[in-house]
C-alpha cells in the first residue's frame, strides 16, 4: 500500500510539474545553461549551481529544485562536449571521456561520440535515481538511530575521506584543507552558548561565515584567475554530423553500463568526492575488464560509455548522503545543500518525517531533468558548440560579475563580497599549491555540525569519551577513520612493502 | 611533475607550513581566552561544553599537520639540494596582479560607492579589454589606473560616512571616468590596430549590464549593492510604466 501511495505521489508530482509551462521552460533553460556551464572549460557544475541559487531566491521550492537539479545534471553531462570535440575536458568529471571521445571525433565520428555520451549520461542518471529512491529511505531510517556521537564522527569521516581522496599531491594537504574549513567554521558565535569566537569585535562576523559567498569565492574566483592567468583557450573545433542515440551499441554495453553506474553511485555516496573520480575509476574498470584493452585511447566507445555513465550516476549517489544525513556527497551537492537551506529545507534524517514526500518530489524532478538533458543534448548540441566558441576573456569577466551579484544577493550584505574576494584569492593560492578545495568547503559546511554534536555528545556522557567506543556505529566509524589515516602513514607504507617482498620471496 | 616544479612546490609548502603553524598557534592562544570554566550567559561551563573545545582541537591538529608538512618539505629540499627551483614568468605574475586588482578593486572600491549599473559597465569594459586584447602593456597601464582609482574609492568608503548627495557626486565622477576610459582605450586600440577588441569590449559590457541589472532589480526584486543615478530612475520608471498601464 505504501509503495502504491508513493507511486501516486510520484505521478501527481510529475503531472503537476509537467502541467506548468513556466516549469517546463525553466527546466529546459536550466538544463541548457548547465550544459553550457559544463562545456565551457573553467566553469564547473558547482559554480553553475552557486550562481543559479541566487536566481532561485524568489521561486517556490519545487521550481527552484527544477532549476538547480536541471543545471546540475546538464553541467555534469556538458563537460563531455569539449572533451570530445577539442580534447579539453569542460569539467574534471569528463576528463576520462576525452581519452576515447577525441580520437573518435578525429575519425569524423564526433556526432556518434556525442550521441553515445548523451544517452549513456541519461541511463547513468536514471540508474542513480533508482538507487537513490531505494537507498535513501533506508539510510534515513538508519540515521534516525544516530546520536550526537555518530553525527560528530560522520562529519569527521566526511572531511577526512574527502581530504584523502581529492588530494593530488600529499594526502596531508587534503586533511589540512579540511581542517582549515573546520577552523573557518568556528568564526562567529558558537552554536550552544552564543559566545563570539574569532569575531575581533566585528558585528559582520557574529553570524559566522555565510556558506554561499565562501562557496562562490572558493570555486568561482580561482577558476577565473587560473583560466585568464594561464591564457587557457579552446582549440580548433572538429565538425560533427548528426547525433544519434546508438541504442545497439548501448545494448551491447549493458554490463559496462551497469558496472559503471554502480561505481558512480558508490563513489557519489562517499562524502566529498564526486564525478571526476567516478569517471576515472569506471574508465579504468572498463579497460581492465575489456577483451581488447589495447583499443582504449584510440576511440573505443566502451571507454566513453563507462566514464559518462559513471559521472552522471554519481548525481543520484551524491544525493543519498545529502538528503538523508545532511552531508554532501560531491562539491555540487555541497552547493545544493546551501541552496536547499536557503529555501528552508534542512536535509537530514528528519526529512522523511518532516516532509515525507520530499524524496519522491526530488526523484520526479531528477527524472524530468535527465529527460531535458537528453533532449537538449540530442537537438541543441550545435547551439551549445556555438557558445563554446566565445573566448574565455569575454565570458569570464561576465562570470566574475555574476559571482559578485550572487554573493551579494543572498544576504544583501556587502561584507559577503569582501569575504568572497578574500576566500577566492586564498583558495586560488591553495589550489596552486595543490591543496584540494572540496575538503575546505565541506569543512566549512560540516564544521557547525561537528562542533555542536561533539559538545552535545560530551554533555550527555558528562565528559566521558567511552560512548565513542561503546556504540557499534561509532566504533565502526572510528575504525574506518583510523584505517584511512593509518594507510597513509609512512610506516604503514614501509610495512606493506616489506610484507609484499616477504611474500614474493 | 618536473623536478624543478616539485622543488618549487616543496619550497612553497615549507612557507605555507610556517604560516599555518603561526595562525594555528595564534588561534589556540585566542581560544584559551574563551570561557573554559565559570559562567557565561547563565551557563556553567565545564571543559566539554566550552566554546573553546572545538577550536582548540582543530587548531592543535592543524598545527601538527603544519609541523609534519614542514618536516617533510625540509627533508625533501635537503635531499634534492642540487635541483633547481621552477619560477613563474613575470608576465604570468603581472596577469595575476591585474586580475586580482580588477576583482578586488571592483568589490572594495566601486561596488560600495558607485551605482551598480555604472560600476558593472566600467568593470566589464576594462576587464574584457585588458584580457581580450592580450597586450601586456595595456594590462600594466590598466593595472596602474584601476589600482589608483579603486584605492581612492576604498579609502573614501572605509573612512567616511557619506550622505546620498555626496554619493551621487561619486556616480557623476564614475560617469566621467567611464567617458575618460572609453576614449583612452579607444586611442590605445587605434594605435595597436585592435579596434575590434575595443568594440567588442564596450558592446559586451553594455549588453550584459543592460540585461543583468534590470533582471535582478526589477525582475527578481533584489536590491543592488549601490543604487544611484542609473538604478533609481530605472526603478521609478518601472512604477511609472506600471501606473500608466493600470490607468489604461
Amino acid at each position: 500500500m505504501e509503495i502504491m501511495a508513493s507511486f501516486g505521489v510520484f505521478g501527481n508530482t510529475l503531472l503537476t510539474l509537467l502541467s506548468s509551462p513556466t516549469n517546463l521552460l525553466i527546466l529546459m533553460g536550466a538544463s541548457f545553461c548547465g550544459i553550457i556551464f559544463g562545456a565551457l572549460p573553467g566553469l564547473t557544475a558547482t559554480l553553475g549551481v552557486a550562481l543559479l541559487t541566487t536566481l532561485t531566491y524568489g521561486m517556490d521550492v519545487s521550481t527552484a529544485l527544477i532549476a538547480l537539479l536541471g543545471l546540475y545534471v546538464g553541467a555534469i553531462y556538458g563537460g563531455s562536449y569539449p572533451s570530445i570535440l577539442i580534447n579539453i575536458p569542460g569539467t574534471a568529471a569528463a576528463a576520462a571521456t576525452a581519452l576515447d571521445g577525441f580520437p573518435l571525433a578525429q575519425k569524423g565520428e564526433g556526432g556518434r561520440a556525442l550521441g553515445l555520451t548523451t544517452t549513456a549520461s541519461l541511463i547513468g542518471t536514471f540508474l542513480g535515481i533508482l538507487v537513490l529512491v531505494v537507498a535513501a529511505p533506508m539510510v534515513a531510517k538508519m540515521a534516525l538511530q544516530f546520536t550526537s556521537f555518530e553525527f560528530f564522527l560522520l562529519a569527521l569521516f566526511g572531511i577526512i575521506i574527502s581530504g584523502t581522496l581529492t588530494s593530488s599531491d600529499l594526502v596531508i594537504k587534503g586533511w589540512i584543507a579540511g581542517l582549515i574549513g573546520l577552523g573557518l567554521s568556528t568564526i562567529g558565535r558558537d552554536p550552544l552558548q552564543f559566545f563570539p569566537r574569532f569575531t575581533f569585535d566585528m558585528p559582520d562576523l557574529d553570524q559566522g561565515l555565510e556558506v554561499v559567498p565562501v562557496l562562490i569565492g572558493a570555486f568561482g574566483i580561482p577558476q577565473v584567475i587560473k583560466a585568464l592567468r594561464n591564457k587557457e583557450s579552446l582549440g580548433v573545433m572538429k565538425q560533427f554530423g548528426r547525433i544519434l542515440p546508438e541504442w545497439k551499441t548501448l545494448f551491447k554495453n549493458r554490463t559496462n553500463i551497469t558496472r559503471s553506474s554502480m561505481i558512480g553511485i558508490g563513489i557519489g555516496a562517499v562524502p566529498g568526492i564526486g564525478e571526476d573520480i567516478a569517471g576515472w575509476v569506471s574508465y579504468g574498470a572498463a579497460k581492465n575488464t575489456s577483451k581488447h584493452p589495447e583499443t582504449f585511447g584510440t576511440g573505443e566507445p566502451q571507454g566513453i560509455i563507462a566514464s559518462e555513465t559513471a559521472n552522471n550516476a554519481c548525481i543520484g549517489g551524491a544525493l543519498i548522503p545529502l538528503l538523508t544525513l545532511g552531508i554532501p556527497g560531491s562539491p555540487p551537492a555541497a552547493m545544493l545543500l546551501g541552496a536547499l537551506m536557503l529555501h528552508g529545507i534542512t536535509p537530514g534524517p528528519m526529512i522523511v518525517i518532516e516532509s515525507p514526500d520530499f524524496l519522491i518530489e526530488v526523484t520526479a524532478i531528477l527524472i524530468l531533468c535527465s529527460v531535458a538533458m537528453w533532449l537538449n543534448g540530442m537537438f541543441l548540441a550545435k547551439q551549445v558548440v556555438k557558445v563554446l566558441q566565445i573566448p574565455a576573456s569575454i565570458f569570464l569577466p561576465v562570470v566574475t560579475l555574476m559571482c559578485i551579484l550572487g554573493s551579494y544577493a543572498l544576504g544583501l550584505n556587502i561584507f559577503n563580497l569582501y569575504l568572497m574576494v578574500i576566500v577566492g584569492v586564498f583558495a586560488y593560492f591553495l589550489d596552486e599549491m595543490k591543496y584540494p578545495i572540496s575538503p575546505l568547503v565541506i569543512g566549512v559546511i560540516l564544521g557547525p555540525m561537528a562542533d555542536e554534536n561533539l559538545r552535545r555528545a560530551l554533555m550527555v556522557s558528562e565528559g566521558s569519551l567511552m560512548p565513542f567506543i561503546e556504540r557499534p556505529i561509532s566504533i565502526a566509524l572510528i575504525s574506518v577513520i583510523v584505517l584511512i589515516v593509518m594507510t597513509k602513514m609512512p610506516f604503514y607504507q614501509s610495512c606493506k612493502k616489506s610484507l609484499i617482498s616477504l611474500f614474493k620471496k | 611533475m618536473q623536478p624543478e616544479q616539485l622543488m618549487a612546490l616543496r619550497r612553497s609548502d615549507m612557507k605555507t607550513a610556517l604560516v599555518l603553524m603561526g595562525i594555528s598557534a595564534f588561534a589556540m592562544i585566542e581560544s584559551l581566552n574563551f570561557p573554559l570554566t565559570g559562567n557565561y550567559a547563565g551557563v556553567q561551563n565545564v571543559w566539554y561544553v566550552s566554546p573553546a573545545l572545538f577550536p582548540i582541537i582543530i587548531f592543535s591538529v592543524l598545527f601538527l599537520c603544519g609541523l609534519v608538512m614542514l618536516i617533510k618539505s625540509i627533508i625533501f629540499i635537503k635531499k634534492n639540494a642540487l635541483t633547481a627551483t621552477a619560477k613563474e614568468s613575470t608576465a604570468s605574475w603581472w596577469r595575476f596582479f591585474v586580475l586580482v586588482s580588477l576583482i578586488a578593486g571592483q568589490v572594495y572600491g566601486f561596488v560600495p560607492l558607485v551605482d551598480f549599473a555604472l560600476s558593472s559597465f566600467i568593470f566589464l569594459f576594462v576587464f574584457i579589454f585588458a584580457f581580450y586584447s592580450d597586450n601586456a602593456m595595456f594590462q600594466k597601464r590598466i593595472f596602474m589606473i584601476w589600482s589608483v582609482v579603486c584605492v581612492l574609492l576604498a579609502t573614501v568608503t572605509f573612512s567616511t560616512e557619506l550622505t546620498d548627495e555626496t554619493r551621487s557626486l561619486f556616480d557623476w565622477a564614475a560617469l566621467l571616468f567611464i567617458g575618460v576610459m572609453v576614449v583612452t582605450l579607444f586611442k590605445w586600440a587605434k594605435q595597436s590596430k585592435q579596434m575590434k577588441v575595443w568594440r567588442i569590449s564596450w558592446k559586451t559590457a553594455l549588453i550584459v549590464t543592460v540585461i543583468v541589472c534590470p533582471m535582478f532589480r526589477l525582475g527578481m526584486l533584489v536590491p543592488l549593492p549601490t543604487e544611484g543615478i542609473v538604478i533609481n530612475p530605472m526603478v521609478d520608471l518601472k512604477y511609472v510604466v506600471r501606473d500608466v498601464w493600470r490607468d489604461m
